[in-house]
Parts: structure tokens; sequence; C-alpha cells
């Protein structure tokens, strides 16, 4: 007897939904980042105006300068949705922790010289507010900006801020007898500290921008793209030359390069769109980096002593080439 | 196809889909096949899967050794390193 074994292949009706086929064409499978993503946020239809801006809707485009015919075509280039964002997440959390049991169990952060201690102790735990303030920044993109697109990689982002916090938190906590004593001296730091002044009021600054795409050049691109890298690839390794803090702020290093990708993938997007949108990026860039270079020079002098002037300029002139490279003009 | 071709089969799941786009792209001359779960490639001689173009379609740095979670059958010689993979009869050139 002879089995004959034949495939039939059947051709489904439709490959995805219909608002995924209206955007990408029939044809094609949408991956999972697409169906997550596309037409998430409601645009129509919304019953009330919010008591507070009721010249808005609840969601409305007005709320940036920045006009765009479809926000929707921007792509996060990491395709995080829910699901591959805690998944990524997860993954480095478990390596995160290892690192920290590591130190722990070493002891690699506590027997740091006295220096070294005042040194973090100054200059990077009262950080945790800076990541606070970066936090509620997100929150408020996520809130004000347009479609999920766009909106969801802040949502992801402010979360980032709080771990990245809490990360600076428990360095402290590993590096001291007195937990408690220990954050509240850097607290009065934060607030104290003339070197830290100007970071303060610029982070304070920034948390009443009320366009969220300025806010979004203000935080992600300014800010985080001058003084993160100048803490964590300069600051950090010049205090511990071993690799005891390293291991600490790790996921940090990552975090930095990997959101690089979606904050200039944003910039090029609104940039593309029409040259009014250039124009005034071009503004926000070359203002923002302006005031987070000069809010950053007297906490770096304070910090890395004699030389921080170079750092920074060369810091930021890779933040202008990179900026130049997605399109931002000169000043 | 002729007796110098060499192919890919890929589950048609969702990195198959991509990694099968990335191939498309870079192997002009590759051809694909739609089979129930299936996707197959064809190609005249060479076909090169590029980490890079596949990274880029699936939003993460694509290692080629994670070719193998998708896939089903090949037919050629390989060539592997970090940057790529590659199907080729004959003598292989970079």
């Amino acid at each position: 007897m002879t089995v004959e074994i034949r495939t039939k292949n059947i051709e489904p009706l439709r490959q995805s939904y219909g608002h995924i086929e209206r955007f990408q064409g029939k044809d094609k499978v949408a991956s999972r980042y697409l169906e997550g993503t596309l037409g998430l946020q409601m645009e129509t239809n919304f019953h009330y105006r919010p008591i507070w801006a009721p010249e808005y809707e609840i969601f409305d485009k007005r709320r940036t300068a920045i006009t765009s015919e479809d926000w929707y075509r921007y792509k996060d280039p990491r395709q995080f949705y829910y699901g591959t964002y805690t998944i990524a997440r997860s993954k480095q959390s478990e390596t995160l922790e290892r690192n920290f049991d590591f130190l722990e169990q070493q002891q690699l952060l506590e027997y740091f010289g006295d220096e070294a201690t005042a040194k973090v102790l100054q200059c990077l735990i009262p950080l945790r507010h800076l990541e606070w303030g970066a936090n509620m920044n997100s929150c408020t993109m996520l809130d004000y900006g347009w479609g999920a697109a766009v909106t969801q990689p802040f949502m992801y982002d402010a979360m980032d801020r709080l771990a990245i916090a809490q990360q600076l938190t428990r360095i402290a906590i590993l590096m001291s007898d007195d937990p408690e004593s220990v954050l509240d001296q850097a607290r009065s730091t934060w607030t104290d500290a003339d070197y830290w002044q100007p970071l303060r009021r610029l982070v304070e600054d920034t948390l009443v921008v009320k366009d969220w795409f300025e806010l979004f050049i203000a935080q992600k691109v300014a800010i985080d793209g001058l003084l993160l890298p100048l803490v964590y690839r300069q600051l950090v390794p010049a205090i511990d030359s071993g690799a005891g803090l390293s291991l600490a702020v790790n996921f940090i290093n990552d975090w930095l390069v990997e959101s690089q990708k979606w904050v200039d993938a944003l910039v090029k997007f609104a940039v593309k769109e029409n040259p009014e949108n250039a124009e005034l990026i071009t503004q926000w860039c070359h203002h923002w980096v302006h005031r987070a270079a000069e809010a950053t020079a007297p906490y770096l002098a304070h910090a890395m002593g004699k030389g921080s002037g170079k750092l920074l300029e060369s810091q930021r002139a890779e933040l202008l080439g990179r900026l130049s490279k997605v399109g931002v003009g000169d000043e | 196809m002729s007796k110098n071709s060499v192919f890919i089969a890929l589950m048609n799941d969702d990195n198959g889909r991509q990694i099968c786009e990335a191939i498309l792209e870079d192997n002009p001359e590759a051809r694909l096949e739609n089979f129930p779960a299936m996707l197959k490639i064809d190609a005249p001689q060479r076909l090169v899967i590029n980490a890079d173009s596949v990274s880029e379609l699936l939003g993460y740095d694509w290692d080629p050794q994670e070719l193998h979670l998708s896939l089903i059958s090949i037919s050629g010689q390989v060539y592997e390193d970090d940057d790529k993979f590659e199907l080729y009869w004959g003598e292989h050139h970079e």
C-alpha cells in the first residue's frame, strides 16, 4: 500500500487587521511590533475636553509646534512593544542582579578609599534626583505626545529612569553602613552644593516646558546626550579604576547606547517631515545643548577637576556631530 | 533551478519572515516560494544572510547563530562568521 501525503496550501483571506493593511498594504504579514502599536491611541469621538486645558482635546496634535502628516510613520528602531520591552529588560535585570551579588560578595564597593567614597556620594548618588526629573519629563511627553508609535518609547523611558534611580540608590546603600543618612546627605548635596545648582535649575526648568517635542529635545537629546555619557563613561571609570563601580552602572551604559537609537530616529523623522520642523528643531537643539553644557560645566569641574573643560567640549562636539547626522542644522 | 542552485527553508514565523525579507533584499537573484508554514528561498550559486540587514528588520542585534531557531533545511556549502551566513557551491569567495 502506498501512502501519499499531500500538502494543500490554503491562502488566508487576509494577512492582518484592516488598519494595519491600510498602513502597509494587503499582502504583507505584520510584525508583532506593528500590531501592538499602530492605531492604538484613541483619535476620534472624544467626549469631553480636559477642564484644565479646554482649548485642546484629550489627545491633540496641536500640543507641539512640530507637525507631521502621520505620526505613525515613526517606528522605534528597537521595535519595543510591551512584550519585547519587558523581555529585554528582564534579561538585563538578571545580569544586573548577578553584578550586584558579585559586588556584595567580593565587598568591592565597601572598601573604597575615603576620597573615592566621597566622590561617589557627592557626584554620583545625587543624580537619582535628576533621574526623577527625567522620569517626570518622560511621563509628560507620553501624556501629551501624539500616537502610540511616538509615546510608547517615552513610557519605557519613564520606567527605565526609575530603575536607574534605584540602581544609584543601591550603590549608595552598598557603600555605607547607614543607608538612610547617606541618602539624606545626597539629597542635601543636590539641593545645597554650589556645583549642583545649575543642573538642578536646568532640571526644574525642563519640568515646565509646555511643548512636548521641545521637552524631548531638552531632556533626551541635550541632557541625556551631554551629561550622562560624561558621568558614566568618564567620571565612573575615573573614580574607580577597578571594575567595581562600572559593574554597578553596567545597565545604565547599555541603556545609553540603546536609547540613542530611538531618540536619533525620532529627531530624524521630525526633521524630515518639513522645513519648518527642521528649523524649529535646530533652534531647540542648539538652545538646550548650550544650556546643558553651561549647567554641566561647574559640576564636571568639581567632579573631574583639571581637564573637565576639554572633556565637556569633546562630548559636546560628539553630540553635535550626532545631531548633524540626523539632519539638525548648524547654529 | 539548475543543479548549482542553493536553497534555504525557514519557518514562517515572526523571525523567519524578517530573515526572509533581509535575504530577498540582499540577494536580488533569490526567489521565494511559499509553503504551508514554510518559506523556501532558492538562489543560483550563492546566497548570503547579512546579520546587519536582519538586525535592522528585527530591531535588535541578531546573531547569525540564531538562524537555527528558524531553520528547516539548507542545501549548499556553508560559510559562517559573526557578520554573515552564506550558502554556496564550489569555491568560496569573500
